[in-house]
């Protein structure tokens, strides 16, 4: 009897491509289901420091209207997800920001179990992120091209400021060899020579001077802002040449400042005895009663005073030409400065996807294979074996062999039985070596194995039943798999349905029989194995056991013997055509 | 002993009513053939008589044990995906036969009906008169104290058909009785003992064929054999349009037995001094008898109907004539 059953299922091809039609179908809705809008969408979050960066993706994902709920440690946000009160976990770092030397990464804990509704999470997340890091790359890199333009334009003011300190402190030179000049053409005896061209040119010298130190007194702000701004290069590009310069420059800077510092001083110490030795050289050169040794002591004490100026002149100068040289070379820099990537220079915000389950993937994705793998299995072979069975007019033999019909239902059953139990132990023996189950585990699935699968069996042979061809029967069958893979979550996250489904998903049989696969599994009885499922499991397999048995015994015999013998079709076309017929007549009667 | 009776059986399906008050006692031991056109009900009774159908009203008494039944569908029934050997094998086990028994009939049963080459073939790999053997071969797996064989022998050859109505006398005296129907009346006739002739979704004869001769009264037929060419061109054009006698040939076929047109024909003979060659008398057989009761109730329904046509319409044609007449009156009245 059983033999029969299985020879006539593996000599019947049309119901393996119906198997792997169905396949096709599946994953074409799988794709057409996911375009659906979320809803109930809720994330969990922890934040150790509060940052702008982290408030801006927080509103990112307020305005993808995803629920956002606050833990204020890993462990909480985490054990959120693991208790199905949150979809996701987001753990931000400290201090986000976003440069190229920030190591920080947010953090994504997954439930793998839910990949489907985790990585749509994640895509939705990664796309907005994606946006926002490009909107905050190009803002960084508007700042740093901003203080780029702005130590070029600096340097350049420098190194004109520099010219024209090198200049004026040449003129005051010149103006210092001219009052030298003057003074040596000077006849202290004669008294014939005016001492008032003496005394303008001390006031050119002077006045030169002061401008000189004026302008390096400006250069010197600037030099500031040059420190700084090729110090903030160095950070980015890190040249070693750059560096070296950086350090000549500083020194450099250091000297001119210090320098510069004891600028107050020289009106006291070098200008103003300048300005009373030529006052007062010209108040005795003029005056009769003056000695000439008091004159000549006068115009030594000038020329000291000049000498004095130049040395100081010529100490600028020096610095100014370093100094002038040194901001070619940083400028040469600034101009042969390569082009890099934006996505190079700044680096996008960093993301980690963590597990939620510190097993492996394929641990957490075998409970649903396994369910899929039972579902199609069990309801397409017994709703085939039903259907081969009752359209075959071998049928008819048998019920007139007298036999019980329990017997015929009973053969379908467990030949039906034998074929998905053996193909599934088959599948758990592969898998558990590979993935190491333990022996409890190995048996917990095969008892769960055992009581699961006839209910999936009586319920495609319910179907068979019902249906009056094999293409219905796995018409039906698919439907009803792909009925229990949506509900249960399988293809669209159940934060996607309404209230009501997602409270009476813990009593749907699939997805009883895929938490109790899950348990066993993922989490290896961490979760106290719940043995009323399994009573459950046997309840709704006695109830539709009684189901399919009911429609077995009343529908398939009898319907089976009135199409076969009375060949009911061929007399419903005949009594249409006879009706017709009768009421052509009656019309043409009735014309006549 | 009656094996089978049938008690005012009527069977109808939702509204259509397939066969109406069916009475019959079959006896034990015999072979019983049901004749009737196509769709009169036939395949409906032999199912009505092993049970597959129940009746909606009247009942059927069977006296044999159920599984002592045997029956041969119209259309061959048995697992195609399975082997002839499969088959025999699996329906045997149904039955409960042993395995030497289901030995023993199968080697029996495929040397008999000339299937033992294909015994390893899948039943869906026979041609139809191979299909046709093996479900004969499967009515008879159980060794049946009643045969049922719906139309045994059709896409047979003469020689297999031969061979299947040898088996019928076989188990027929093994003591099973036997119900067959068949589209070879000959066949019936050779090996039928009793025949039902179905008409009209009821029995319109039940009984033996010399029963069913008296109740007809059937002529022998009368065959002329003519020796001249000449004389049938004489008699094809006197005799055109007469119905009661048909040429083929040099052979003039008398269809109707009446003495005073046989005088006629004598006198026809002699005046033209026609030769004959010989005179053949032969005895009606099952299709004569068969084509004549269901002609003859053709015309009995006819003439019932047409004389109620007729009475409806001379009852139209008075009530015409009334109304005419009324109108008349009426008009008359009119100014």
């Amino acid at each position: 009897m059983i033999s029969k059953d299985l020879k006539i299922f593996l000599r019947n091809r049309a119901s393996l491509i119906i198997l792997f039609m169905s396949l096709f179908l599946l994953l074409f809705l799988l794709i057409f289901l996911f375009n659906h809008s979320e809803k109930n969408l809720v994330i969990a979050y922890y934040e150790p420091s509060r940052s702008n960066l982290s408030t801006s993706i927080k509103n990112i994902l307020k305005d993808q209207s995803i629920n956002l709920v606050k833990f204020n440690d890993n462990n909480s946000c985490i054990e959120s997800v693991k208790k199905s009160m949150s979809n996701l976990c987001v753990i931000f770092p400290e201090n986000l920001t976003i440069s190229e030397n920030y190591n920080g990464s947010i953090k994504f804990v997954i439930d793998q179990s839910k990949i489907n509704l985790a990585y749509y999470l994640l895509d939705k997340i990664n796309s907005q992120f994606s946006s926002f890091t490009k909107s905050k790359q190009t803002e960084y890199i508007d700042s740093i091209l901003e203080s780029y333009n702005l130590s070029v334009d600096n340097i350049s003011k420098a190194l004109s400021l520099l010219d024209q300190i090198k200049e004026e402190a040449s003129k005051t030179k010149n103006d210092i060899t001219h009052i030298r000049l003057l003074l040596s053409q000077i006849d202290t005896s004669s008294k014939k020579l005016d001492a008032s061209k003496l005394k303008y040119s001390a006031y050119d010298l002077i006045n030169r001077y002061n401008f000189v130190m004026d302008l390096t007194k400006q250069t010197l702000s600037l030099f500031d802002d040059i420190y700084d701004d090729v110090d903030e290069l160095n950070k980015q590009y890190n040249f070693t040449e750059q560096q070296v310069n950086l350090s000549k420059y500083k020194q450099n800077y250091q000297r001119l400042h210090s320098d510069l510092l004891t600028r107050e001083n020289d009106s006291n110490q070098l200008i103003q005895p300048l300005i009373d030795n030529v006052n007062a050289f010209s108040h005795y050169y003029t005056s009769s009663q003056s000695q000439l040794e008091t004159i000549e002591q006068k115009k030594k004490a000038i020329l000291s005073d000049l000498e004095r100026i130049e040395s100081k002149i010529n100490a600028t100068l020096n610095l100014t030409y370093s100094q002038s040289s040194l901001l070619v070379s940083a400028k040469r820099l600034y101009d042969n400065l390569p082009i890099k990537e934006t996505t190079t220079l700044v680096e996008p915000i960093k993301t980690e996807i963590l597990p939620l389950f510190n097993t492996s993937s394929e641990f957490v994705i075998l409970p649903s294979i396994f369910s899929l793998l039972i579902i199609f299995s069990a309801l397409l072979f017994s709703s085939s074996i039903v259907v081969s069975n009752n359209l075959s007019r071998g049928r008819l033999r048998e019920i007139l062999s007298k036999k019980k019909k329990s017997y015929f239902y009973l053969s379908s059953f467990i030949s039906s039985w034998l074929i998905v139990l053996l193909e599934l132990a088959t599948f758990v023996i592969f898998i558990s070596f590979p993935l190491s189950l333990t022996t409890s585990q190995f048996l917990m699935l095969l008892l769960l194995l055992f009581i699961s699968t006839p209910l999936f069996l009586t319920i495609g042979i319910l179907i068979g039943n019902l249906s009056s061809s094999k293409e219905t029967a796995a018409f039906f069958s698919l439907v009803l798999s792909i009925i229990f893979i949506i509900v249960s979550g399988d293809l669209v996250p159940v934060e996607f349905f309404p209230k009501i489904l997602k409270n009476t998903l813990p009593y749907i049989p699939y997805e009883m029989f895929k938490r109790a696969s899950f348990n066993i599994i993922v989490n290896n009885f961490s979760e106290a194995f719940n043995f009323k499922v399994l009573l459950m499991l046997f309840l709704y397999t006695l109830i539709f056991f009684i189901l399919s048995y009911l429609t077995f015994k009343q529908g398939v015999f009898r319907n089976n013997l009135f199409r076969f013998i009375l060949n009911q079709n061929h007399k419903k076309s005949d009594k249409k055509t006879n009706t017709k017929s009768k009421k052509k007549i009656k019309s043409n009667a009735v014309k006549q | 002993m009656n094996i089978v009776e049938l008690e005012h059986v009527n069977f109808a399906y939702g509204k259509s009513i397939i066969l109406k008050d069916i009475s019959l006692k079959l006896q034990k031991g015999k072979v019983i053939g049901i004749l009737g056109e196509s769709g009169v009900g036939k395949t409906t009774l032999l199912s009505l008589i092993v049970g597959l159908l129940k009746p909606s009203k009247g009942r059927v008494i069977l006296n044999v044990p159920e599984k002592k039944i045997g029956f041969s569908f119209q259309t061959p029934s048995f697992f195609d995906e399975l082997t002839v050997e499969e088959n025999i094998t699996y329906f045997a086990r149904l039955y409960g036969l042993d395995k030497n028994q289901i030995e023993k009939t199968k080697t029996f049963l495929l040397g008999f009906l000339e299937l033992n080459d294909h015994a390893k073939k899948l039943a869906k790999e026979l041609s139809g008169g191979m299909k046709k053997r093996l479900d004969v071969i499967l009515s008879l797996v159980n060794d049946p104290h009643l045969i049922i064989l719906d139309e045994p022998v059709g896409e047979l050859d003469p020689f297999l058909r031969e061979k299947v109505n040898e088996l019928i006398s076989i188990y027929r005296k093994r003591g099973a009785t036997i119900i067959l129907t068949s589209h070879y009346l000959s066949d019936l006739m050779d090996i039928c003992e009793e025949f039902i002739i179905l008409k009209d979704k009821t029995v319109i004869f039940s009984g033996t064929f010399d029963n069913l001769l008296s109740q007809l009264n059937v002529n022998y037929k009368t065959q002329i054999v003519l020796e001249n060419e000449r004389d049938v061109e004489l008699f094809k054009t006197i005799f055109r349009y007469n119905e009661a006698l048909s040429i083929r040939n040099k052979v003039i076929f008398l269809h109707k037995d009446k003495p005073l047109f046989y005088k006629l024909l004598l006198h026809f003979i002699k005046k033209n001094k026609i030769k004959i060659k010989e005179i053949k008398v032969t005895s009606p057989d099952l299709r004569d008898l068969f084509l004549d009761l269901v002609s003859k109730r053709d015309t009995n329904q006819k003439e019932t109907r047409s004389e109620n046509e007729n009475q409806i319409n001379q009852t139209n044609q008075t009530k015409a004539k009334k109304t005419i007449l009324g109108k008349k009156t009426n008009s008359e009245k009119e100014p």
